[in-house]
């Protein structure tokens, strides 16, 4: 039974770390394009973006992913299981597109707000000293600015990585199977209590990785002061 | 021909006039030393120079080169302004360096990324020769040659074996020809253009930092060495680019008055080459041993200007002589309390 219990979790948790990376992947440069957006000197689209994030923030992402999955069959009257027929796959696959686009367009929304205070925090003379040596914008941007962004971002952004890893038990909400609802098929099933524990664990343990891994990223990037 | 001609500068920021009209020359070589009280204008004048503040009227020549006038109707594109900012270097006050790059990088990375941005153009010029009609026909006339020697081949008497033996030799021959011809030219062409460019950048920067006097502090970030050393480094960054005209932003203001010296003496150094250079300043004793001009500012105008000489001994101007005192009193002042 351990071993149907370790299964049946692992296949939940490669969900989870499948929406993880996928989120990740998408966010951080979709966070970085909301970010730039939301600093353009062009206002309609600087309160345009502002209101976006404040929306996206302001709202719980459960909401959002229940209405991202809703849009297809209340809007264009499209059924989810239509969708599924036309790119030949399972509604599981489909629910699962659904919760990725949601989460990447949460996490956008919270990182590019990290993106921007680290993008403001670099000091004016960074980019007058840039302009003055003849580099152009998108070298000052590359070369200059961004380095030091990153190392300003590190600390904000592995709070909202852990928090991710966390948010992805959302994700059951419109069945996607990741690992706490395969604990609770487990638990249903067996009338037991530890494989919610079990679950858990995997957390701690995920959790804990990417607690050492960006430790280790600041530690590197500790050979300069900003 | 002067280097640089200044005439009517004006600048506004929301109503009040900061420059009323700056007009000056300055001579290849010469060092021009800006004195004033603070908010006189010194600094937005420079700012001007450099483009990082648009003047609002008025005329800036470099080398004959209209660079700036405020009565031209076009707005300009950032690589307009890009390239003619190199023709100014600035050294800041606060130095800004880049605090995640060592002194070297700091030192040859714009004049890289410039280097290399040549180095693309000609590439492409090498690419466009390598595909051009000239090109093209050459290639012809060896095809047709080697068309020809097969054709030889095969009109002489020769065994099925010796034939194709030939035949495989010309081949080859045409191959080899035409490569030197085309491609591994093209290979040599552009391995040249990168070594003349790119080559020697690190020993360039290297004899730069030497120049400070920082030889040894190639591997040091901004934030293991001194206000000084920082700014030694800020200052051979900027000489790396070879700009025409030299800036100085009170390029000792934010120093430790015991750091002041080091950066002072490189400077002073750099006047026996020949840059030209302009420099603001609050030191007055620095001023008067290192200028060949000196221009005194208040409320955005040139109230006096001369040798030396003249502004420091034998002022004209009533401003003049009142700041010369005040600045007088606080030096006193300061070498008492020490």
């Amino acid at each position: 039974m351990f071993e149907t219990i370790t299964r049946d979790l692992l296949t939940g948790f490669g969900l989870t770390i499948l929406l993880f990376t996928i989120t990740l992947v998408v966010a951080i440069p979709l966070g970085l394009i909301v970010a730039s957006c939301s600093m353009t000197r062009f206002k309609p689209l600087r309160w345009l973006t502002r209101a976006f994030v404040w929306v996206i923030r302001g709202t719980p992402l459960m909401l959002q992913i229940l209405v991202i999955s809703f849009i297809p069959s209340t809007v264009f009257n499209v059924m989810n299981k239509q969708i599924a027929l036309f790119f030949n796959t399972s509604m599981a696959n489909v629910n699962f597109i659904f919760v990725c686009i949601a989460f990447a367009i949460n996490y956008a929304a919270y990182f590019s707000e990290i993106f921007r205070g680290g993008i403001e925090s670099v000091p004016r003379g960074q980019y007058e000293a840039a302009q003055v040596l003849g580099m152009t914008k998108a070298q000052t941007f590359f070369r200059v600015v961004l380095p030091q962004v990153v190392k300003r971002v590190l600390a904000p952004m592995s709070n909202e990585v852990i928090t991710l890893v966390k948010d992805t038990s959302l994700a059951r909400i419109i069945g996607v199977v990741e690992i706490i609802m395969s604990a609770e098929i487990a638990v249903n099933r067996y009338v037991l209590i530890w494989p919610l524990f079990y679950a858990g664990a995997f957390y701690l343990v995920f959790n804990g990785a990417l607690t050492v891994l960006f430790s280790f990223a600041e530690k590197k990037l500790d050979y300069y002061k900003v | 021909m002067p280097i640089l001609e200044v005439k009517g500068l004006k600048k506004n920021f929301g109503g009040t006039e900061v420059l009323k009209g700056i007009d000056f020359d300055l001579q290849r070589g010469e060092v021009l030393v800006i004195i004033g009280s603070s908010g006189s204008g010194k600094t937005t004048l420079l700012r001007c120079l450099n483009f990082l503040e648009t003047a609002d009227s008025g005329q800036i020549v470099v080398n004959g080169e209209v660079l700036f006038d405020g009565a031209a109707q076009k707005r300009e594109t950032h690589s307009d302004i890009r390239k003619k900012r190199l023709h100014f270097g600035l050294v800041f006050q606060q130095f800004n360096l880049f605090p995640h790059y060592n002194a070297l990088t700091n030192i040859k990375l714009a004049a890289t990324l410039l280097a290399k941005e040549k180095l693309r153009a000609e590439y492409r010029a090498i690419d466009a020769e390598a595909k051009s009609e000239e090109r093209k026909a050459a290639n012809a006339q060896l095809k047709r040659a080697y068309l020809e020697s097969v054709a030889e081949a095969e009109s002489a008497n020769l065994t099925k074996e010796e034939l194709k033996t030939t035949k495989s030799q010309l081949k080859a021959q045409y191959k080899a020809k035409y490569a030197e011809e085309n491609s591994l030219r093209v290979k040599a062409l552009k391995a040249e253009a990168k070594e003349r460019l790119l080559g020697d950048a690190d020993a360039r920067a290297r004899a730069l930092l030497e120049r400070v006097g920082l030889g040894d502090r190639a591997t040091a970030y901004p934030c293991e060495l001194s206000g000084g050393q920082q700014q030694r480094i800020a200052i051979a960054r900027a000489l790396a680019l070879s700009p025409d005209i030299l800036c100085f932003d009170e390029p000792t203001s934010a120093l430790d008055p015991e750091l002041t010296g080091e950066v002072l003496k490189v400077i002073k150094g750099l006047k026996s080459g020949d840059s030209t250079m302009i420099v603001v300043t609050h030191e007055m004793e620095f001023a008067r041993n290192v200028a060949d001009k000196v221009i005194f500012m208040s409320d955005g105008v040139i109230e006096e200007t001369g040798t030396p000489y003249q502004i420091f001994e034998n002022p004209q101007s009533e401003k003049t002589k009142a700041f010369l005192l005040k600045s007088l009193e606080r030096t006193a002042l300061e070498e008492e309390r020490r």
